[in-house]
């Protein structure tokens, strides 16, 4: 077998730690194994490593954490739990505070209308009742209504139904049911929305 | 099912947030991960702290984990930066640039050598006085018996470092050895 040059020692110098460790791939293995066959001095240095390996086992210190360590995980644990659960809590009431602005904005745009209505003659008329998804956002539900021509003319209710308005109004049922459709196609702002019983 | 496929199934389960998985996972490697921090941070307290930390953000992130590294590689990166933030907040430096160069050093008395490699004591020793940088890859690569890549993985370092590195080690290990076990002689 020929004798290693310079280089190729040094690379399989630097692979021996992990032919020790049984680490090294299929290639890499009969490289080393290619090496130690022809070099006694490689064959010296994976004694050294080996027993290294022994060496360092023993010299590690390892502190035990032990039962109290996981306890003190559980009670970690817990807490982030707890954290998680607040956090959950916390999304109905943001949804309510967004609901809540909604609220206030119908409640202008009501009385804007009821001043327009005043100046015109007469009330708006609603022609849909509607109820939101609880985490919809306001800014979301205001596009869709502007997109419909709706315009919330009352409510929220006791059991959060709006009541909107339609302008101009959909020529017929079949115009009334695509643009129910339209509504009822955003599920994750429209929970609910029919026409008002006597339309 | 082989070790690292039952350690991917421990934090499959604690995605879902099962205790269970999670104490298994943590008995498993409690003493990995506390050998890894005290190796660096030099103190049984700290080690704790890091333990309970890294075990928490696996609590946190199991269900991000995307199996692309093993577990063992995937909590013991998560354990070095636990340190490094440690080792930050202390003031302290955190690595050390080391010269990497190819230089040969003297020739070493190899009989001497092997004879300390077997004193847990002068390894101890010899170990504390490595570089940062090369005390940790000698701890993944002769107590973890990791491959470079995953070394390389756990260090951020390309693989061809963490060789240049353990042989770096090993041969200022070697040299220091031979001298302490004529120092114990």
């Amino acid at each position: 077998m020929p004798e290693l040059d310079r280089q190729e020692r040094r690379a399989i110098e630097k692979l021996l730690p992990f032919h020790d460790s049984g680490t090294l791939d299929a290639e890499e293995t009969a490289r080393v194994e290619r090496a130690l066959e022809a070099d006694a001095e490689l064959r010296e240095e994976l004694a050294f490593l080996h027993d290294l390996r022994t060496g360092v086992h023993a010299a590690t210190e390892v502190p035990s954490a032990g039962d109290l360590g996981w306890a003190r995980l559980q009670s970690s644990i817990r807490r982030e739990r707890r954290k998680e659960l607040v956090s959950r809590a916390w999304r109905p009431a943001l949804a309510l505070a967004a609901g809540l602005a909604l609220v206030v904005q119908g409640m202008t745009i009501f009385r804007l209308n009821e001043q327009n209505a005043s100046l015109a003659g007469g009330p708006p008329t609603a022609e849909l009742q509607i109820t939101f998804a609880p985490d919809a956002r306001e800014v979301e539900i205001r596009a869709l209504l502007q997109e419909v021509g709706a315009t919330i003319v009352d409510g929220p209710g006791p059991s959060g139904v709006y009541r909107l308005d339609i302008e101009p109004d959909p020529a017929g049922d079949a115009q009334w049911q695509a643009l129910i459709g339209r509504l009822e196609g955003n599920p994750e702002l429209v929970e609910h929305v029919a026409r008002e019983r006597g339309e | 099912m082989s070790t690292a496929d039952e350690e991917r199934e421990l934090i499959a389960r604690i995605a879902t947030r099962d205790e269970r998985a999670l104490e298994e996972l943590y008995r498993r490697f409690e003493p990995r991960i506390m050998a890894f921090a005290h190796r660096r941070l030099n103190d049984p307290a700290g080690a704790a702290d890091t333990l309970n930390e890294v075990m928490l953000e696996v609590w946190k992130s199991a269900e991000r984990f995307e199996g692309r590294s093993s577990v063992a590689t995937w909590i013991l990166s998560i354990t070095r930066h636990r340190v490094i933030d440690r080792l930050r907040a202390r003031g302290g430096r955190v690595f050390e640039e080391i010269d990497e160069g190819e230089e040969d050093a003297g020739a070493i008395d190899a009989e001497a050598a092997l004879a300390g490699a077997s004193d847990a004591g002068a390894v101890r020793d010899c170990i504390e006085e490595l570089p940062d940088a090369q005390r940790e890859a000698v701890h993944l690569a002769f107590f973890e018996d990791m491959a470079y890549a995953d070394i390389a993985s756990i260090m951020e370092c390309p693989e061809g470092t963490v060789k240049t590195r353990v042989y770096h080690a090993k041969r200022a290990l070697k040299d220091c050895l031979a001298n302490a076990e004529i120092s114990h002689a």
